[in-house]
């Protein structure tokens, strides 16, 4: 009986081999690790991240987030227009008195229109700070007459030739080369 | 608890958007409310980012089309919030995000809401040094136990992206508590 039992294993194997041509996945063996030392570790440590909460923490909180979103509709208080006017009426025949008075008994001074004279010195440099912008020097220049340029004490700074011929080769402006000349 | 679908509805409906808003505070606060835990770790900072999530998902409600589960909706709107709000305490400070992580961690040493002993502790610093997509993950995966099909729905991320970052958080988890649990 064994015999003949060991004669047909031998028959199988001759006909099929050993392999049961089951075939696994790309990589299954290595991945089978992979999630078996995720399950330990999982296994290994709580899940419990101990956070804690104040006490009713979540029993006020849908009150306090509504209070932020919903807009409490208050009741429209309904004023009469008669009654708006009736209050108003005192005050008008006051403002009128008051008016009347001011006119008839006070005289307003004509303001002298403002001159070039009464300008102050601050005032002229503070106008100029602002529109310093705004200025034309063209303007400027057509304004002024050539002994005025005579009598203006200019204060010229030490300018160093390396600075003069930065600015005459970054400015494309080509008067000044004509005013050289 | 009124099913997802009848809720939308309500919450479309300026009559009875109040009664459905609080309804829905209700039945996903605790929920939410954990999540955005875990990211930004103080129960103050959370307890805000908490109420501007709710009041986010309040204004935008009508534009909600529907196209993933409003569970889903709202976790993607607190995990925007908790991530604004840990990247704007860095810019704050005028450090990088990974020293905020690092920081809030520390603090739990001395935070009256926080009850685990050395070893829990020792494993939040390690969830804070991990870049905060694998935080995500892992706390996701972790403690909230979400399937990868619900996390790639929040996090816009494919299932096996998902996976590969939670095997490296384990790992790289796994190596800090090692290395400092004497």
């Amino acid at each position: 009986m064994k015999k003949e039992f060991e004669n047909s294993e031998k028959m199988i194997h001759q006909v099929v081999g050993k392999d049961t041509c089951f075939a696994v996945p790309k990589n299954y063996f290595e991945k089978i690790e992979d999630h078996f030392s995720l399950y330990l570790f999982e296994e290994k440590n709580t899940k419990k991240t101990n956070f804690e909460i104040p006490t009713n923490y979540f029993n006020t909180l849908e009150d306090s987030i509504l209070q932020k979103v919903i807009v409490p509709k208050n009741p429209v208080k309904v004023i009469s227009l008669k009654q708006r006017i009736l209050k108003r009426v005192p005050l008008i025949a006051a403002a009128v008195v008051v008016l009347f008075i001011g006119l008839n008994v006070f005289n307003f001074e004509e303001q002298a229109s403002p001159t070039f004279e009464a300008i102050t010195a601050v005032e002229m440099e503070n106008w100029l700070d602002h529109n310093a912008n705004n200025i034309i020097t063209e303007e400027l220049g057509i304004m002024l007459a050539e002994d005025d340029f005579l009598n203006i004490d200019f204060v010229f700074t030490e300018i160093e030739e390396i600075n003069i011929e930065h600015y005459i080769s970054t400015n494309d402006d080509l008067t000044i080369l004509n005013e050289l000349y | 608890m009124t099913d997802e679908v009848t809720l939308l509805q309500q919450l479309k409906e300026p009559k009875s958007k109040e009664a459905a808003f609080r309804e829905l505070i209700s039945q996903y606060k605790e929920r939410l409310y954990w999540h955005i835990r875990k990211i930004v770790i103080s129960h103050d900072d959370a307890d805000d980012v908490l109420q501007n999530t709710f009041i986010k998902v309040f204004k935008n409600i009508e534009g909600f089309k529907g196209a993933s589960k409003l569970y889903s909706w709202m976790y993607r709107i607190a995990t925007n919030e908790s991530i604004s709000f840990i990247n704007k305490r860095a810019k704050e400070r005028k450090v990088s995000i990974s020293e905020i992580h690092s920081e809030l961690a520390t603090t739990l040493e001395s935070d009256v809401y926080f009850s685990g002993d050395e070893i829990q502790h020792i494993l939040q610093k390690a969830i804070a040094t991990l870049p905060t997509k694998q935080q995500l993950v892992f706390n996701m995966k972790y403690f909230d136990e979400l399937k990868y099909s619900q996390i790639s729905e929040i996090l816009n991320t494919s299932v096996g992206a998902l996976k590969a970052s939670y095997f490296h958080a384990v790992k790289k988890i796994e190596t800090y508590i090692q290395q400092h649990n004497n």
